[in-house]
């Protein structure tokens, strides 16, 4: 796919009187992952929020292939082909597997392309998304993003509680889906594994991005994390 | 006693068909809707009124049903793009100034008077021992069932059931996924708004007909929907007709005649108290 | 005289000369006036009790002139068997009688929320309606008419007898609404567990906002009977209740001034519309329309030009003064530590359906220490806080003391001693700080010990409206009201979130200090790891649900083990 990806310029989000987010300008270029690491409460979520239109932001823009997405509103960004996979268990419960695909799929391929790419939840297409473990409800939350066939997607916390082949399993089909030409940004709070098939990385502390640059530093040395999670000086950080 | 519980049935047709609409109204577009009788009571006293200027009875009711499916529409409409976000609670108080406004319209266009309504399906159906099964009842219960299996084929078997059930379990999230949630909501309204205009226009001969009482027809109705704890179309179904049944029965009884009243209140007190009986903490607070 | 006494004793002013003009009303007016605001006195007080378990408690009731019914039956059937009794009397009786009513209609809401108590009190409207059109008023059937009061048997007289009462009762509201019983109507309004959490009982403050409520509306009835003599059931429909309910959420009717004006408005509009020619139901498609605006806004009429009118007068104000740095003004009254443990927690787990949130878990947090519980997202540590405090159950023991309260309901917990702050912003923001602070504060502790605690922690001036502060400040005003509380133990769930990083720094002293300050223990939850540093003097970790490390913080934040845990696996150490 061409174009520029997202683009994040400057973007300001409050909430509930606090500024969390201050100032961020990041970008997610086509067909590679860009990582977004960080501690609890540094503001990772309310920037995916903000860029996918849940909550509105206080100032800065957002483009997806160099078009701003400013006055529109969540389902018109989705429409423009952004997906984001929201924080926690987001998938449809009462919903079976397969209605979850087709709620979100225009056509029957893109349901069948949701099975090819997890094909352990093929078995399951008749269960009530409720009653999946974990792990399988996030690769059907992932499988129904795509099945948007999206230009970006925001993924926030997919690894959250599950076990670690599970994480492992997930984090290679992100990067398949970046060869694909998807312009990937992944939220984690978990570094090791997503660093692995990050291309670019970002580090956010308290509403603002503390690093900026490749990921092979990060994978090297935890220095620079352990600075950002557990408030050493941070060390380095091409800015 | 057989012949005045039978009689129940009229209502108690009525009672589930408002029960059933307000479990689909809850469930579909997380709202409490007071005022559906009263949407329904505008379409069928429009068709009251085209039916006593010379118009056939069927054309009239087609109007009115599309009076009421119009009207839906647009309170659809409106609690779509200002409430959206709003809590049930709201949402449902916004319902209730909904009813008040229609029942002052409805006065004033109306007139506050009971006046003859056109018997669609008049005549008995058939016989139980003594008592005697009207057409209109057989009608309404009829057409509720096939309301309620209707739709659940609907929701179960189309796409468009599908896009329904997932932005009623989560609205943020269907719309990230692109889906129309707006559109579906209103479509929601529309379609349930026809269904309740039919149902009160073919019951209207049997009640005091004017806008005040045909309104209120809707206070039964969220009982028996409560007795199905508005998530279980069929037994809110049998729950009307119950409560439909217990009144017949206790009409009966001249002298406790008037607490029949009463036992939507008793039946829903229990109800709810024994399913939230472990519900210790306000969900969400 | 400071500008805001001036303003207040203004404010007095005004109120009495108003006062005494309604009074003085009649002499200007005919008598058909007259006996129109009499009506809109009654509907004001229907209105206030609206105020009151709607407005500030929360509760959706809509059968609140079912109880008026109960008032106007009480009178009624007095009139009838005993009618030598003084009026006065009768009203009162029939007042009392509407109290017991409330209470088991206040049963249910104990259980039901939102809508599902609304349709509760609406089929009840519905059959106490139905009952009285059925057998009618005590007296009815013999023409029995209830007698006014001899003083008052004018229209003119008898509107100043309502008046007065309306005053009497609007005062009492009002001096209510400024002690403990209104704030803790508006905690439970805002959030059942805050209110739990500041050892309120739920159950009580909904029963007795349910009761007052009624009892209000029972006057009015009470009134009503005097002022028409004959008492119809047509009066006091459910539709009637439906109407009074919408109007008294769209004007606001929880403040006098509101309860007056709907009234009012209900009595007066439709006749003021006649004199114009103009169709009198406008009025009620008017409030209709008018409610569903308000509820789309969130707020009522009064609500909104009330906070306008305060955010004009603050701007004009000085800046409230920063609260000054913790200085010890006087020993707090501890008692030697003796390195007993204050909390204990063996074998916690607490099961969510298949999910186990916390599996076994241990901990014990000795007396004045401050303890840190840290561990990555998902790991169990608000959990393990919520079980703690009684807010989930849980299989394990929990001690305070040596004395077990695993039986206790997290309200009576909080009160033992055992105080809790919440993750997300639990404070109720319908309180000015002090009010809040108070709510937490075992009745009779002095103003100057709850103004210090707030000082200590650099919470804003007591006066503040908390809607006015801004969330990490919130937090940090919750966390003093805890304390204020004279807790043995405070269980604190990230206090630094939403602070900057030198406010949090400051955060971290004071948390330090509360042993000496305070004489309480602490168990500090957050993921701010300098101020854990700075903070605790012992720390324990969690990992999904389990207790993976503990011991100073320097210890436990080096063990690989915790690091792993944190940043995730495989990272080269």
């Amino acid at each position: 796919m061409s174009g520029a990806g997202l683009a994040v310029r400057d973007l300001t989000v409050r909430r509930g009187g606090s500024t969390i987010v201050r100032d961020v300008s990041l970008q997610a270029r086509p067909a590679a992952v860009t990582v977004l690491l960080g501690a609890n409460g540094a503001g990772k979520t309310t920037l995916l929020e903000a860029i996918s239109g849940v909550i509105p932001a206080a100032g800065g823009e957002v483009l997806l292939d160099d078009a701003p997405l400013g006055p529109l509103g969540r389902r018109e960004r989705a429409r423009r082909g952004l997906a984001h996979v929201e924080q926690g268990r987001t998938a449809f419960a009462t919903l079976t597997v397969e209605e979850n695909l087709r709620a979100a799929a225009a056509d029957r391929d893109a349901v069948e392309a949701g099975f090819a790419l997890f094909p352990e939840l093929r078995p399951r297409r008749d269960t009530p998304a409720g009653l999946l473990s974990g792990g399988e409800q996030q690769m059907l939350v992932l499988a129904r993003a795509l099945a948007m066939r999206p230009k970006a997607l925001l993924v926030d916390e997919l690894s959250l509680g599950l076990a670690p082949a599970v994480v492992q399993r997930l984090m290679t089909v992100l990067g398949e889906l970046a060869r694909q030409g998807v312009a990937l940004l992944v939220v984690e709070q978990y570094a090791g594994l997503i660093l692995e098939v990050g291309a670019h990385a970002y580090v956010m502390a308290r509403g603002r991005i503390v690093y900026d640059g490749p990921c092979e530093p990060l994978r090297e040395s935890t220095d620079i994390l352990r600075g950002a999670y557990l408030a050493a000086d941070v060390a380095g950080g091409a800015r | 006693m057989l012949q005045s519980t039978v009689a129940g049935l009229t209502s108690g047709g009525a009672y589930a068909l408002l029960g059933v609409c307000a479990v689909l109204m809850y469930r579909m577009v997380g709202v409490v809707h007071f005022a559906q009788a009263a949407v329904a009571t505008f379409g069928t006293l429009v068709a009251a009124e085209l039916f006593h200027d010379g118009m056939a009875i069927a054309p009239a009711a087609a109007i009115g049903v599309a009076i009421g499916a119009g009207l839906s529409l647009l309170l659809g409409a409106v609690m779509a793009i200002w409430f959206a976000q709003a809590p049930i609670e709201v949402r449902s108080t916004v319902a209730i100034a909904m009813l008040l406004g229609l029942l002052t319209v409805g006065s004033r266009l109306f007139g506050g008077s009971p006046r003859e309504m056109p018997d669609p399906y008049p005549g008995a159906a058939f016989r139980i021992g003594d008592a005697v099964v009207t057409t209109s009842a057989l009608v309404v219960i009829a057409f509720t069932v096939a309301l309620a299996a209707g739709v659940g084929l609907l929701l179960a078997r189309t796409r468009f059931g599908v896009l329904v059930r997932a932005q009623s379990e989560r609205p943020v999230t269907a719309e990230l996924l692109g889906i129309r949630v707006r559109a579906l909501s209103v479509a929601v309204w529309t379609g349930v708004g026809a269904a309740a205009t039919f149902g009160v226009f073919v019951v209207a001969p049997t009640r005091p007909s004017d806008v005040t009482s045909l309104s209120l027809l809707i206070l039964p109705g969220l009982a028996a929907a409560l007795i199905g704890l508005f998530r279980h179309v069929w037994v809110a179904l049998a729950g009307g007709l119950a409560i439909g049944l217990a009144e017949g029965l206790l009409t009966h009884f001249g002298s406790v005649s008037a607490y029949r009243q009463v036992i939507p209140f008793a039946v829903v007190l229990v109800v709810l108290l024994w399913s939230q009986r472990r519900e210790v903490w306000d969900v969400a607070r | 005289m400071s500008r805001a006494d001036r303003r207040t004793a203004l404010t007095a002013l005004a109120a009495v000369a108003a006062v005494a003009a309604v009074a003085l009303m009649p002499l200007v007016v005919d008598d058909y006036w007259t006996y129109l605001a009499t009506s809109a006195l009654i509907l004001g007080l229907v209105a206030a009790s609206i105020g009151v378990v709607t407005g500030r408690a929360g509760m959706l009731s809509l059968c609140q002139l079912s109880f008026a019914a109960v008032g106007a039956y009480g009178v009624a059937w007095c009139q009838a068997h005993a009618p030598g009794l003084p009026f006065v009397v009768k009203a009162l009786a029939g007042t009392l009688l509407a109290v017991p009513v409330g209470v088991l209609v206040g049963l249910p809401a104990l259980r039901l929320r939102g809508v599902n108590l609304a349709i509760v009190t609406l089929t009840f409207a519905v059959a106490v309606a139905a009952v009285l059109a059925d057998q009618g008023f005590p007296g009815a059937n013999s023409g029995t008419i209830v007698e006014r009061p001899g003083f008052a048997e004018t229209d003119p007289a008898y509107f100043r007898f309502v008046w007065v009462a309306f005053v009497i009762v609007a005062l009492l509201l009002a001096w209510a609404g400024r002690r403990r019983l209104g704030a803790a109507w508006l905690a439970v309004r805002q959030s059942e567990r805050a209110t739990a959490a500041l050892g309120l009982s739920v159950v009580r403050i909904k029963l007795g906002a349910f009761a007052v409520a009624a009892a209000v509306a029972g006057l009015a009835g009470a009134l009503s009977a005097g002022q028409t003599g004959v008492l119809t059931a047509a009066t006091f429909s459910p539709l009637a209740s439906l109407s009074v309910f919408a109007l008294a959420i769209f004007i606001g009717a929880q403040y006098p001034v509101g309860a007056v004006a709907a009234g009012a408005l209900v009595a007066f509009f439709p006749e003021i519309l006649r004199r114009l020619g103009l169709p009198q139901d406008l009025g009620d498609v008017l409030f209709a329309l008018g409610a569903i605006q308000a509820l789309s806004m969130g707020a009522s009429v009064v609500g909104r030009a009330r906070s306008a009118l305060a955010a004009r007068a603050a701007s004009r104000e000085a800046p409230a003064p920063a609260a000054p740095p913790p200085a010890p003004a006087r020993a707090p009254d501890r008692r030697r530590p003796s390195g007993a443990p204050v909390l204990e927690v063996d074998g916690l787990t607490v099961r969510f359906g298949a999910v186990v949130a916390l599996d076994g878990a241990s901990l014990t947090v000795p007396e004045a220490t401050v303890c840190g519980l840290i561990g990555p997202n998902g790991a169990g540590k608000s959990t393990m806080i919520d079980a703690v405090s009684g807010f989930t159950p849980y299989a394990g023991s929990v001690r305070l003391d040596g004395r077990a309260v695993d039986a206790l309901p997290a309200h009576r917990r909080a009160r033992a001693g055992l105080r809790r702050t919440f993750q997300h912003d639990r404070t109720i923001a319908a309180l000015r700080v002090g009010e809040y602070a108070r709510l937490a504060a075992p009745a009779g502790t002095a103003e100057r010990d709850i103004a210090e605690a707030l000082a200590f922690l650099g919470c804003p001036a007591p006066e503040v409206p908390l809607e006015r502060v801004d969330v990490g400040a919130r937090r940090l005003v919750e966390l003093a009201a805890a304390l204020c509380g004279r807790p043995r133990v405070v269980l604190v769930d990230e206090p630094a979130a939403g602070l900057a990083e030198a406010e949090s720094r400051d955060l971290a002293e004071r948390l330090a200090a509360i042993p000496e300050r305070f004489g309480a223990a602490a168990l500090v939850v957050d993921h701010d790891m300098e101020l854990v540093q700075r903070a605790c003097a012992h720390v324990t970790v969690l990992d999904f649900g389990r207790v993976i490390g503990e011991g100073s913080p320097a210890e436990v934040l080096s063990t690989p083990d915790v690091v792993a845990a944190y940043l995730g696996e495989a990272v080269p150490a």
